[in-house]
């Protein structure tokens, strides 16, 4: 009799259940979205802005990265050639690193140079004048490219290992700042996105809270016929992961509209640096990574206000 | 027995007695009318088999499992081997006939080549055949009611709770509907119905609870019906 009537029902027809019920999921909550667009406009323009601001902070700092290496005012390496050596010694140094695609550019200094700029540079100019010889080595600047840089601590052992080379010293002061920047900003961009991540959530959670309470009947209902939690909650989880996926895709528009406005200055900027700068967009992974935030961010803030309400909603 | 109430009472929050001390047994694949007039306490006895409410005092078992035990967790499970009939109908008004009717066997987890010939069958037993798109607004009340007696039936339920189920259709419709339960529970449901129809219970009869101001006063047996009882 009915204990026998358990309902077990074979794997595959829960399966099926399980992905047709995903299927009705997300097409209803499309239809939603869509059945009024220009009604959802204030919640999907505070998910864009929210997503795009730090995305173009984020894309700027790859620019300043990027645009940093090629305008930086002095040389990353100096190579010190061994006591003794021709200045010669260092100008084939300089050109067989010309064609390396690590170094940019390459300046030689003979050993008057160095001296001479030595006593410009430093209070010991007195001492200097009274040693018998100079005992500043012939030596090469290197400029790297960015390439360089990545693989700066290789290059330099690389240099270092040559037998003309004393020692090699890398002037990691402009890195060092640069880079100190550059993580501040980051933490900058990070908490605005968290505060504005925030945002959405609320704005997804009001607007599912919305949905929900016009929605309490049909909640009830499907409560009496048996639905659990989770089938009463995935339709608005797929409301709000669609509010993120649109919302991103008006991100995405965004970015690209202000990439196309600000390139003319980057323009200019870059002229004055006798530099050739292209504004790089978000490519496949960093649209990807966006129209995937977005949907993370609506689905949870559509999880939280489902959880929180559901619970209220209990036929009577 | 497939349902035992023992000393069951409900008091509402207001303070008024919705049932007192209510005590019956119902064996499986009974079928059992539950009579007396508004406020007698019909509708609440069927929402604590329905888990709708909570006894303020006793107890009640269900299929040898006592209704205390299942907690929120465990509800969808319970109801999933129930059919409810409402008297509002209680139908989802954005879904035709044909989504409605199929629900509680979507939510089951049904295979939809089940469940679309199933569906099709339950609309054509409750005079509904050709109307599976129609949504519920484009249906009469009489019609609303069968289609959710339709959704009721449709998955053949353990357990059958119906609060007024004829409530809304003309004399020889209500007894199809009858007959229409009565072959459910001939296929092993345990079916109560909820009505103050006393002409329709007395012409089927069958066993009847009669209540009276929250209390139990008469449980007439089908052999009383013959006997020339009520």
């Amino acid at each position: 009799m009915p204990e026998a009537l358990e309902h077990t029902r074979p794997l595959g027809d829960k399966r099926r259940a399980w992905l047709r019920a995903h299927g009705d999921g997300l097409y209803a909550g499309l239809r939603r979205l869509l059945r009024d667009p220009f009604g959802q406009l204030l919640t999907l323009g505070v998910i864009a802005v929210a997503l795009v601001l730090p995305a173009l902070g984020f894309l700027a700092l790859d620019q300043i990265d990027r645009a940093a290496v090629a305008w930086r005012p002095s040389g990353d390496l100096t190579v010190f050639l061994a006591a003794g050596e021709p200045v010669e010694r260092a100008i084939e140094l300089a050109d067989a690193l010309q064609g390396r695609p690590e170094v940019a550019q390459t300046e030689v200094k003979s050993a008057d140079d160095a001296l001479a700029e030595l006593r410009e540079m430093s209070d010991f100019a007195e001492a200097l004048g009274a040693l018998d010889a100079n005992p500043m080595p012939a030596l090469v600047i290197v400029r790297l490219t960015a390439a360089g840089v990545a693989r700066l601590d290789d290059f330099k052992t690389e240099l270092a290992a040559r037998n003309e080379v004393d020692w090699v010293q890398v002037d990691r002061r402009w890195l060092e700042r640069l880079e100190a920047l550059l993580d501040l900003a980051r933490r900058a961009i990070l908490l605005g996105a968290a505060i504005l991540a925030a945002a959405v959530l609320l704005v997804v959670g009001n607007t599912i809270r919305l949905e929900i309470s016009l929605k309490r009947e049909e909640i009830l209902i499907l409560k009496l016929l048996g639905a659990s939690d989770g089938y009463v909650r995935r339709p608005f989880l797929y409301i709000g992961a669609w509010y993120g996926i649109v919302g991103g895709l008006l991100a995405l528009l965004l970015v690209h509209a202000g990439l196309l406005a600000v390139q003319p200055a980057v323009d200019r900027l870059a002229l004055s640096y006798e530099a050739g700068i292209v504004l790089q967009g978000l490519g496949v992974r960093g649209t990807a990574l966006l129209v995937g935030y977005g949907a993370l961010l609506g689905w949870l803030g559509a999880w939280l206000a489902s959880a929180r309400h559901l619970r209220d909603a209990e036929p009577r | 027995m497939s349902i035992r109430f023992e000393l069951v009472s409900k008091r509402y929050a207001q303070g008024r007695d919705a049932l007192t001390d209510i005590s019956f047994e119902i064996g499986y694949g009974e079928m059992v009318y539950v009579t007396g007039h508004s406020g007698a306490g019909k509708s609440t006895l069927l929402k604590l088999l329905a888990l709708i409410e909570r006894p303020s005092d006793g107890s009640i078992e269900v299929f040898s499992k006592q209704l205390s035990g299942i907690r929120r967790r465990g509800l969808p499970a319970y109801r999933r081997r129930l059919g409810l009939v409402f008297q509002d109908h209680r139908l989802l008004l954005d879904r035709n006939a044909f989504d409605n009717v199929a629900l509680p066997m979507r939510l089951d987890g049904v295979a939809e080549a089940e469940i679309s010939p199933r569906v099709a069958q339950a609309l054509e037993q409750v005079g509904l055949g050709g109307r599976e798109s129609a949504l519920p607004r484009e249906l009469s009340t009489g019609e609303q009611q069968r289609l959710g007696i339709a959704r009721a039936m449709v998955g053949v339920p353990d357990l059958l709770l119906a609060d007024e189920p004829t409530g809304n259709l003309d004399p020889k419709l209500a007894a199809e509907i009858m007959l229409l339960m009565i072959s459910l529970k001939e296929q092993g449901t345990t079916v109560i119905i909820a009505s103050h129809d006393l002409p329709l219970i007395q012409r089927m009869r069958k066993r009847t609870l009669v209540l009276d101001g929250g209390r139990l006063i008469d449980d007439f047996r089908p052999e009383d019906w013959y006997a020339g009882g009520a």
